[in-house]
């Protein structure tokens, strides 16, 4: 499965010596959802990064894991527009083969089998190391679908033999192959492929399902031929509870009396009797189990369970005339549908009648949720589920985007202050004042630098160390002190010794100063490096503080308005479709209790012709020996 | 009369039981469905609206002055199965997560886990995951994994990954900053 996603439908992010950019953790994370099915989400995260211009230098594999998800959504049209839109040029040939595969899924859901086979014919994973030709699960399945589609069995068996046992797609389409073969008339490869189908050991519990039915399927043909006993060693290798527990019992039960072995069919159809659930094989046993007792010339017992079939027949049609009523009363459906629901309805307040017991009290809850499950309702029920799921969310998004509000008031509220701030304390200014004067350091520095040493007290003082300032400083004075001393003309040698003295001072600052002139000059441009750095920064902080105000007065105010307006919008979408579904849920509710009225009322006129004719005969049993007694 | 009638009845029971659902034609077609583009319409309004939801959250929760992102991946996973991960930021636990089967099968597919994300200052962080699980030899295992890194002004992004050493016949765990 693995090979399926990395070399098909998407990229693999194989193992990497550093961590990767944010295109690629937001791709993964889209791949995260999606294997996890949630498809929903990975759209989300896929529209989120594109949004965020987080698509990094291969934006295609974007674009096809967009079309994807949004397939798996059942976003047909919105997957074959992103899948249109791809530029062929940008594709690699990788990236072909991927929009094949999902243009072949799309082609497959159509129907349109010429147009699917025509993009499978695109894909060729090649072939593995040990050069065995390497196969995607899904492919091999579409392929062998459309060669089913041509009527061809023999390559639908070879794409088919590509597959695992353990691929759910070799179950559906084994099961799809037999009942393909058993309609075109080839039974015994119809039962060869339902016989593959029910050795499958499977993981899923659709896949079982499949199995299940596919052993089903081999009783029944193994009965059509008369082959009693491999019929009744398939129906007892069929879990003793499931979804074909009923229809297995009752399979049995006819087999059993096709063998006349009617003591057998009683106690079967007795079993299902007792289990109480209506279904169709419930109402068989109903009619079989009497039948069985006629056969054991039991006929006063058979003549017993007739009439009490007819009573639950005679009762299920009056419940059933019932259910007809309330399936048109809008507020019941609804309140049957709650029961499915995955949370509570959307507007909050549950109907009285939401209750799943007090469903039960008419039909049963397993007739309603059996026609609830019927092919013709599920999709509808399915989509109003979502809806229903869709409508939830937007009823308490007001609440979530009304909090998000407030944040963004409160930092709006921030920035305004900051701002305020900054214009009261006169920070920019400041700012300003320290940027020249660091310019104006600079350029000394750079004058520093490119100087040759002159023994001058200003010069020595730029590179002077704290302790050296105050002793230049001193000896600058006192060296004014002399010359001053000098023009009193009072004591000239002593005068020529201080000077001396002072001179010998201040070369030896000088020459310290000199000396260290280049490693000075570089320390001070590390320093004045790092203050521009720092006063950078504070540029930076200024300017984001100045436009923090403007830019959620211009964008997240705004947005929040705009969203308000689209979630009221979609809100009335999602109601409008939600009560579609829900009208077109109540006429097939409606359409399921006709059908099943009109089996019911079969079923009742079958029990009435028996009690008719047991009657009958009990009657005529009755009359010689009422003859012979006069 | 007896036999007629009996097969008469078992005839019409049969007439009336429902072909076994293995004898239905195999349809790939989904049933017609009523007004199916007002579905799909409404779903790609709402996927957009919560599109522009996420990113509202995210500007107005975690602005890029502040948010940091932490991440995990997996590659192989041969030498180690994954039952935990908890993340401590500047030694407060900031996450931890438990993963189920489907969870660790979709990071060793290549999924990528957002594992956290949430506010810190500018300024230096060090962040801290201690993985938990099965390591070589089916024994518990538990190894951390340590990153020190610069919040500035954009966001930070960290990425947990665990790898198999092919040569060590060890898983590894590492923690880095993305580019």
């Amino acid at each position: 499965m693995k090979q399926f996603l990395c070399e098909l439908l998407f990229s693999c992010l194989l193992a990497a010596p550093a961590a990767r950019g944010i295109d690629e953790l937001s791709y993964g994370t889209a791949l995260y959802a999606y294997h996890q099915q949630d498809y929903a989400q990975g759209l989300l995260e896929v529209l989120v990064a594109e949004r965020q211009q987080r698509l990094g230098d291969d934006p295609v594999r974007f674009e096809l894991a967009k079309g994807s998800f949004a397939f798996q959504e059942g976003m047909y049209r919105y997957a074959a527009d992103t899948f249109a839109a791809v530029d062929p040029a940008e594709l690699t040939d990788l990236d072909r083969m991927r929009l094949a595969f999902h243009l072949a899924r799309e082609h497959h859901r159509r129907g349109d089998w010429p147009a699917m086979e025509q993009q499978l014919a695109v894909i060729d994973l090649g072939a593995n190391w040990r050069g065995r030709s390497r196969h995607h699960p899904e492919v091999s399945f579409l392929r062998a679908e459309g060669a089913l589609a041509r009527g061809d069995f023999a390559a639908a068996e070879a794409s088919l033999a590509e597959l695992d046992g353990a691929d759910d797609e070799l179950a559906y389409g084994l099961f799809n192959l037999g009942v393909a073969q058993r309609a075109s008339g080839d039974l015994a490869a119809a039962e060869d492929a339902f016989r593959r189908l029910g050795a499958l050991r499977v993981r899923t519990p659709a896949a079982w399902d499949l199995v299940q039915r596919g052993r089903l399927a081999l009783a029944v043909l193994s009965r059509e031929r008369g082959e009693v006993v491999t019929a009744e060693a398939l129906l007892a290798s069929l879990p003793g509870e499931g979804r074909y527990r009923d229809l297995a019992l009752a399979s049995y039960g006819r087999l059993a009396m096709a063998r006349d072995d009617h003591a057998l069919a009683g106690r079967i159809w007795l079993t299902l009797i007792q289990r109480g659930t209506w279904s169709a094989s419930h109402a068989e046993a109903h009619l079989g189990l009497p039948a069985s007792l006629e056969r054991m010339d039991a006929e006063a017992q058979a003549l017993d369970r007739y009439r009490r079939a007819e009573a639950v027949f005679a009762g299920r049609l009056e419940a059933l005339d019932v259910a007809a009523g309330r399936a048109r009363d809008p507020q019941w459906v609804r309140a049957l549908l709650a029961v499915a629901a995955p949370a509570q309805p959307a507007d909050g307040a549950a109907p009285a009648d939401a209750d799943p017991l007090s469903l039960d009290a008419g039909l049963g809850l397993d007739t309603w949720l059996e026609w609830l499950a019927s092919e013709s309702v599920h999709g509808l029920l399915t989509e109003w589920r979502e809806l229903d799921g869709m409508a939830t969310w937007l009823h308490t998004l007001p609440d979530h985007l009304g909090a998000l509000e407030q944040v963004a008031a409160e930092r709006h509220r921030r920035s305004a202050a900051a701002r305020e701030m900054l214009a009261a304390e006169a920070l920019t200014e400041r700012r300003d004042a320290i940027r020249a004067q660091t310019v104006r350091l600079a350029a000394d520095l750079a004058a520093i630098g490119q100087s040759a040493a002159h023994r001058d007290p200003d010069w020595m003082r730029r590179l002077a160390t704290p302790e050296e300032l105050p002793l230049i400083d001193r000896l600058d004075a006192m060296a004014a002190a002399v010359s001053a001393a000098a023009a009193s003309a009072a004591g000239a040698a002593e005068r020529a010794r201080l000077q001396g003295r002072i001179d010998r001072l201040q070369g030896l600052v000088f020459w310290q100063v000199a000396d260290e002139q280049a490693a000075r000059v570089r320390a001070l441009r590390k320093r004045l490096a790092d203050a521009e750095a720092l006063l950078a920064e504070a540029d930076a902080r200024i300017e984001r503080l100045a436009e923090a105000e403007g830019r959620f007065a211009a964008g997240v105010v705004a947005d929040f308005r705009a969203l308000n307006g689209r979630a009221t919008a979609v809100s009335r979408q999602v109601a409008a479709a939600r009560a579609g579904r829900e009208r077109a849920l109540a006429e097939a509710l409606e359409r399921g209790v006709e059908q099943d009225r009109e089996r019911t009322r079969q079923y009742l006129l079958a029990t009435r012709v028996a009690i008719a004719r047991t009657t009958d005969r009990l009657a005529a049993a009755a009359a010689p020996a009422s003859a012979g007694d006069s | 009369m007896r036999k007629s009638g009996l097969i008469w009845c078992l005839a019409a029971l049969w007439a009336l039981v429902p072909m076994p659902a293995a004898a239905a034609a195999a349809t790939t077609e989904p049933a017609a469905r009523p007004a199916a583009d007002d579905l799909e319409e409404v779903k790609q309004a709402l996927v957009a609206l919560r599109r522009d939801l996420v990113i509202l959250e995210e500007e107005l929760l975690f602005p890029a002055s502040s948010q940091v992102a932490v991440f995990l991946s997996m590659d192989v996973g041969e030498f180690f199965q994954l039952d935990a991960v908890t993340v401590e930021l500047n030694g407060r636990q900031v996450s931890h997560h438990l993963y189920t089967e489907r969870q660790v099968d979709a990071l060793m597919r290549g999924g990528v886990q957002k594992l956290y994300l949430g506010n810190v200052k500018e300024g230096s962080h060090r962040l801290t995951a201690f993985f938990t699980g099965r390591g070589p030899h089916d024994r518990d295992y538990r190894r951390a994994a340590t990153v020190e890194f610069e919040k500035t002004f954009e966001p930070a992004f960290i990425e947990l990954a665990i790898r198999d050493s092919e040569s060590k016949y060890q898983p590894e765990f590492t923690a880095a900053v993305s580019p």
